[in-house]
């Protein structure tokens, strides 16, 4: 493809879909994509190139003892969050540390400091209290009529979202929930809808939800990616 | 893929024998921590598990859905825990042994054929794309960070990843 001067949208595009787009780069171009049919194609034929080049990365093997942990995980019923949705993470990196210290093996500086900074997150959050949250998110001119409500449960500390109205997409992409802080977007599900436009997601976050200053969910390929590349249908803004 | 949605769990097992290094080794790539990575590692086979149904074998091969999905999760562990690395991972060689199947070996013909074919692909780029390139796969960095980190002006690393990514595509596109 030919490098067209003319259209600098069409230089951003490739990055935009390897997640490199400086932050104030992408209103413009999501805006751009919004209308031209001819771009959207081209970051789609981009999301294929991304999703490739995870074959090239260098060959690492985990331990032996990872397969067992995954049989033993998915053997256990699910078992409801503590306090605060955050506690699911915060027991995995307890597990993480354990396994570590148990072996014998130092944690490298770097895992320390990651327990670190994500413990001080996690108590800091937990100090607070943990009250049903519900956030009303509101239609875009994308998706008119469509509706959605986003719940953190206090008993168990699940995050739900529960959506209605919106299209039926094609098999090629799928709706993907964003939680937003600070201009950096955590993915907190990937979902379609049934026939009747509704559905009913449970979702991974990271944090309570109070932690965030804003929610969308956009149009993204099936599977998701990594950062919001498509049409906004539903927001919410603190 | 269909029998793990129905909750079959040697089909699990057997999904984990054949894509498990694949998964640790992009996990590896973005986190550059063994524990880490096992937990990233983890996190994907029980979401896996957990929501196979959403899979659609027409729209990407297991690997790169897989590979996608690794990709994403691990950026996201790095960001949350705003660890800035002193090394990103680099891409290997094209000639650089790939793992064997090991015990599946003709299920993993394809995938060490994809792997070779996209280490290629890579490998025929110009150093300073790779390493343009590699900051923004791996570590997850904008121009702006890729700018910093390697002293160059904006508009040289911009220049860098489009052309890279243009390469790429024409080279993968090719049947």
């Amino acid at each position: 493809m030919q490098d067209n001067e003319l259209d600098p949208f069409s230089a951003l595009i490739a990055a935009y879909a390897l997640g490199a787009l400086d932050d104030e780069d992408i209103p413009a171009l999501e805006e751009h994509l919004l209308s031209c049919a001819a771009c959207r194609e081209e970051l789609d034929s981009y999301h294929s190139v991304v999703a490739s080049m995870g074959l090239a990365a260098a060959d690492a093997t985990p331990s032996p003892a990872l397969k067992a942990r995954l049989l033993e995980r998915v053997d256990q019923p699910a078992v409801p969050a503590a306090v605060a949705p955050a506690a699911s993470s915060w027991q995995r990196f307890l597990d993480a540390m354990r396994n570590s210290l148990n072996g014998g093996r130092w944690l490298p500086a770097a895992a320390v400091m990651l327990l670190l900074l994500v413990g001080a997150v996690f108590v800091w959050q937990q100090a607070g209290s943990a009250r049903t949250e519900r956030f009303e998110l509101s239609a875009t001119d994308a998706a008119p009529g469509a509706q959605g409500l986003l719940e953190a449960s206090e008993g168990t500390g699940q995050v739900t979202l529960i959506v209605t109205g919106l299209p039926v997409l094609p098999p090629t992409h799928q709706y993907q929930l964003w939680l937003i802080e600070d201009g950096s977007r955590t993915s907190g599900a990937v979902f379609s809808v049934s026939g009747d436009g509704s559905a009913t997601v449970v979702v991974d976050s990271p944090q309570p939800l109070t932690g965030y200053g804003a929610f969308g969910v956009t149009i993204e390929p099936a599977g998701g990616s990594p950062g919001p590349t498509g049409q906004r249908v539903l927001g919410y803004n603190l | 893929m269909e029998r793990i949605a129905r909750g079959d769990e040697r089909a699990l097992s057997d999904l984990y024998d054949r894509y498990s290094r694949l998964v640790f080794s992009i996990a590896y790539g973005v986190v550059q921590n063994r524990e880490t990575a096992e937990e990233v590692t983890l996190d994907i086979f029980v979401r896996v598990w957990e929501k196979a149904e959403i899979y659609d074998p027409h729209q990407a091969r297991l690997s790169t859905w897989l590979g996608s999905m690794t990709r994403n999760r691990a950026i996201d562990q790095l960001r949350r825990a705003k660890v800035r690395l002193q090394h990103t991972a680099e891409w290997p060689d094209a000639g650089e042994e790939l793992v064997a199947g090991g015990e599946l070996p003709e299920a993993m013909a394809q995938l060490r054929s994809d792997q070779a074919r996209v280490r290629t692909a890579i490998a025929s780029l110009p150093a300073d794309q790779r390493q343009a390139l590699a900051l923004a796969y791996f570590s997850g960095y904008s121009h702006a960070q890729i700018a910093q980190a390697l002293d160059l002006p904006l508009g040289t690393v911009k220049g860098r990843i489009r052309a890279a990514m243009q390469k790429l595509r024409s080279l993968l596109d090719e049947e």
